[in-house]
């Protein structure tokens, strides 16, 4: 089975978490481990360029993401999702409740 | 003249007040609190217009300004007669008869003499009134009337046992006493000592009464202290931090007339919906509901936690011990429905006590109710149980209770959890209220499990942890009405890659020829998905039973996600309603990635399901929903599959996508349901060599023509 990996760097006031491999329900844990240790604290990024699938369970960890984010009036934005990443968030019918930049570049100040 | 838009503002708001549906079941106390907020309204825009025309009509502004005095009073009266009998709607004829005779000599006195105003004229802001010889005596006289029904109030609020009615006349009280001061101060006192300039919102005195009483009326539940000591904290820091300094810019371009009211209030409002919901989230982050909401989620989190494995007894001692420390309860008890239909104590006590028989009333009434965290303070004084007050409070003091939580399936009471009273000897209150409906959809799964599986004879034959927690979610997913009629077969699977998951089929019988439908999956994995899928499942028949409307019952299944399941639930699925008798079958698509419908007369399988809004993500859900509706001739039927099949991959890494199920539907044509089912499994296990990674629910309908269904 292939493994997920989860980097984690700083960009001014945001956390960004940079996820490479699949989302499923063999790895979310990892994921939802880190999302929901910043979503909510801190502004918080997390980079889907390099995400190879993406199921519900993916869904679900940004979601709850969000949301923590969204209680707390924190930022919180998915940059560069991939195509099958882009597809699983289209899949929800509300691609806007998450909010997308194009790069880290263009995360707001 | 902008002061004047505030006291119009604030008669609309006494008119929204006084027309409001929400206070039925009061009788006589809410027509006296209707006609008093009018009354209030009415001398608000009385004196607003008066004030306005006393520049160039000093005639009509005198007879406005004398029916604004008469209004006030007669306000004030009306106020004293609620505090007569409320909160018991008696009807009291003479003294209605006297008090009308009351309002009657005032306004002949006020009005139509000029013992009480002679003239007014106004200036710009200079505002000069001519008192009549009568004056100070009607303005006395009218404050002492509403000190009276202060007095009353808070003279009848001491001896009443029912904290929560002692509570409300207390607000009643305090309300009506906050307007006299105000309006003697400002339509009274500094007008007499030359400063007139704010004459005009003397018009808001009677929106401060009106406003306790309607929130006394609404109000059933008791304070708690800390949360209204942190919701005055929030306002005050709006206040400060966000209203103050908009407040003052205001006021300075008013003073160097800048601008004109009109722009003033369009500014406030578009600072308010720029910045209002900033203000207020850093208000309540700091000071508010935020912290609250914290701990709500740790009580759910050590519900959640609860080791289902270790046996009745031992989980229901740590539930009563978490319920102890929360709400301070003195004792904690647990009924659950027995096999007869009754209701028996399973906690505390190793043996099961009947409580309540299947017939009696008591079960009737309960499962008759539309609420499932029922207070006593509720019951005591909220008109929506005036039909069972008498019958509730009989079971709640049978049981010696003060708060309850109806764990319910449909019509069937499946449990009930009984607080007794707190041990501070306090009620309660509007913030317990609100943790138990935090709380009730894990009470509802130990509901459950205390009901279907934790028999002490199971625990030696069922495997512990998950094989316990699967036992629930197995009788949950058996538990369907299955669709059997001569002119359909139908058939389902709902399988779960670990053992557990969230995959959810639920079949419910409306009629002979007519069915509901609901196939999808609860987003997460493992334990926490098939909790979420238990609850939402007996959230949906609950539902089903007290909706009738199609799109409202998908809105508010939607609005239970977000507000009583973890965050980052969602549900993708479809809902169905097939109705034979019609050869139709209606559906809402919530998501889910394919329905298939083969068609008999063109021999093709039509992808139909649209595009799907899931369930959780918004929380208004209805202006998205559409139903649709499609025909079902004979030889056709349907294949709805969640994700799991269609996303499967292989080793390579291909997905088996909808082309792959589309042939094996097509291949199937003449099959069964069940053998269409079986053959898309087996087709998908080939393929990822049997090694499916996530949950699959698929639901399968062919439509034979219509036949009679014999009896």
């Amino acid at each position: 089975m292939t493994g997920i990996s989860i980097e984690n760097t700083e960009r001014g006031k945001y956390v960004v978490l940079t996820v490479n491999g699949p989302i499923n329900s063999y790895t979310f844990n990892e994921l939802q481990e880190k999302a929901m240790k910043y979503a909510g604290k801190t502004d918080l990024a997390i980079d889907l360029a390099g995400v190879s699938s993406m199921t519900s369970a993916g869904i679900g960890v940004i979601l709850a993401a969000i949301e923590d984010a969204e209680a707390a009036g924190k930022r919180i934005f998915v940059v560069s999702p991939s195509e099958v990443a882009r597809l699983a968030i289209e899949s929800t019918g509300f691609a806007e409740r998450f909010p997308t930049v194009a790069s880290v570049k263009e995360l707001p100040a | 003249m902008g002061l004047t838009l505030f006291t119009y503002l604030a008669a609309a708001i006494m008119i929204f007040m006084a027309l409001q549906k929400k206070h039925r079941g009061r009788g006589p106390d809410t027509r006296t609190f209707r006609l008093a907020a009018l009354l209030s309204a009415a001398y608000a825009i009385c004196l607003a217009t008066g004030y306005f025309m006393a520049e160039s009509y000093q005639d009509t502004a005198v007879t406005l300004l004398r029916w604004a005095a008469a209004l006030a009073v007669a306000s004030y009266i009306a106020f004293f007669r609620l505090s007569l009998t409320y909160p018991y709607a008696k009807r009291v004829i003479p003294v209605d008869i006297a008090l009308v005779a009351l309002v009657g000599t005032v306004i002949w006195r006020i009005v139509f003499t000029s013992s009480y105003l002679e003239q007014v004229r106004r200036t710009g802001l200079e505002y000069i009134r001519l008192e009549g010889p009568e004056y100070s005596l009607f303005s006395i006289a009218g404050a002492a009337i509403g000190m009276l029904a202060v007095i009353v109030f808070f003279a009848r609020a001491i001896p009443l046992k029912s904290r929560v009615y002692r509570q409300q006349l207390f607000v009643i009280s305090t309300s009506i006493l906050g307007s006299i001061v105000y309006g003697f101060i400002i339509a009274i006192y500094l007008p007499q000592h030359g400063f007139n300039t704010i004459y005009p919102i003397g018009g808001l005195s009677g929106l401060i009464a009106v406003l306790g009483v309607n929130y006394a009326f609404s109000s059933t539940r008791l304070f708690h202290t800390p949360t209204v000591i942190k919701t005055v904290a929030s306002r005050l820091a709006i206040l400060v931090l966000f209203a103050a300094p908009l407040g003052f810019l205001l006021g300075v371009l008013m003073l160097f007339r800048l601008s004109m009211p009109l722009v003033v209030l369009a500014v406030s409002a578009a600072s308010f919906l720029l910045f209002g919901r900033w203000a207020d989230t850093f208000a309540q982050g700091r000071f508010g509901s935020a912290r609250d909401e914290e701990a709500r989620e740790e009580i759910e989190a050590s519900i959640a936690h609860l080791d289902l494995s270790t046996g009745r007894e031992d989980v229901l001692g740590k539930l009563a011990g978490i319920m102890a420390d929360e709400f301070g309860s003195s004792w904690f008890s647990v009924l659950s429905e027995d096999d007869a239909g009754g209701l028996s104590r399973v906690y505390p006590g190793k043996e099961e006590v009947v409580v309540a028989m299947p017939d009696s009333p008591a079960i009737a009434t309960i499962t008759s109710l539309e609420r499932s965290i029922i207070l006593k303070t509720d019951v005591v004084a909220d008109p929506e149980f005036a039909l069972h007050k008498t019958t509730l409070l009989e079971f709640i003091e049978s049981v010696s209770a003060e708060a309850i939580i109806l764990a319910r399936e449909g019509r069937r009471i499946v449990g009930v959890f009984l607080f007794g009273p707190k041990r501070s000897g306090a009620d309660y209150d509007a913030l317990d209220y609100k943790t138990f409906q935090a709380i009730y959809g894990k009470l509802f799964v130990v509901a459950y499990y205390v009901r279907h599986v934790a028999r002490e004879e199971l625990l030696d034959t069922v495997e512990k942890e998950i094989g316990l927690a699967d036992q629930i979610v197995r009788s949950m997913q058996e538990s369907i009405d299955p669709i059997i009629h001569p002119s359909v077969d139908a058939s389902f699977i709902c399988r779960s890659t670990r053992q557990l998951g969230g995959d959810l089929f639920d079949s419910v019988r409306i009629s002979d020829d007519r069915w509901f439908f609901v196939v999808g999956d609860v987003s997460g994995k493992g334990l926490n998905a098939s909790m979420s899928m238990v609850i939402l499942k007996s959230m949906i028949r609950t539902l089903l039973r007290e909706e009738k409307d199609f799109i409202k019952l998908v809105s508010r299944t939607n609005t239970f996600i977000k507000d009583h399941l973890p965050r980052g639930t969602f549900f993708a699925g479809v809902f169905g309603f097939v109705a034979l008798d019609k050869g139709s079958v209606y559906f809402l698509n919530c998501g889910i990635p394919a329905i298939f419908f083969r068609s008999s007369g063109l021999d093709t399988i039509v992808e139909v399901q649209g595009d799907g809004k899931m369930l959780g993500f918004v929380r208004d859900l209805e202006p998205f929903l559409k139903t649709r509706k499609l025909a079902l001739p004979p030889g056709s039927g349907l294949v709805i599959s969640t994700d799991g099949i269609i996303e499967a991959e292989n080793i390579r890494g291909e997905r088996y996508g909808k082309e792959k199920l589309v042939r094996i539907i097509a291949e199937n044509k003449g099959a069964g349901a069940q053998e269409i089912v079986d053959a898309v499994l087996k087709s998908a296990n080939a393929f990822t060599d049997n090694k499916l990674e996530d949950d699959i629910t698929m639901f399968a309908i062919n439509f034979h023509g219509r036949k009679e269904k014999k009896s």
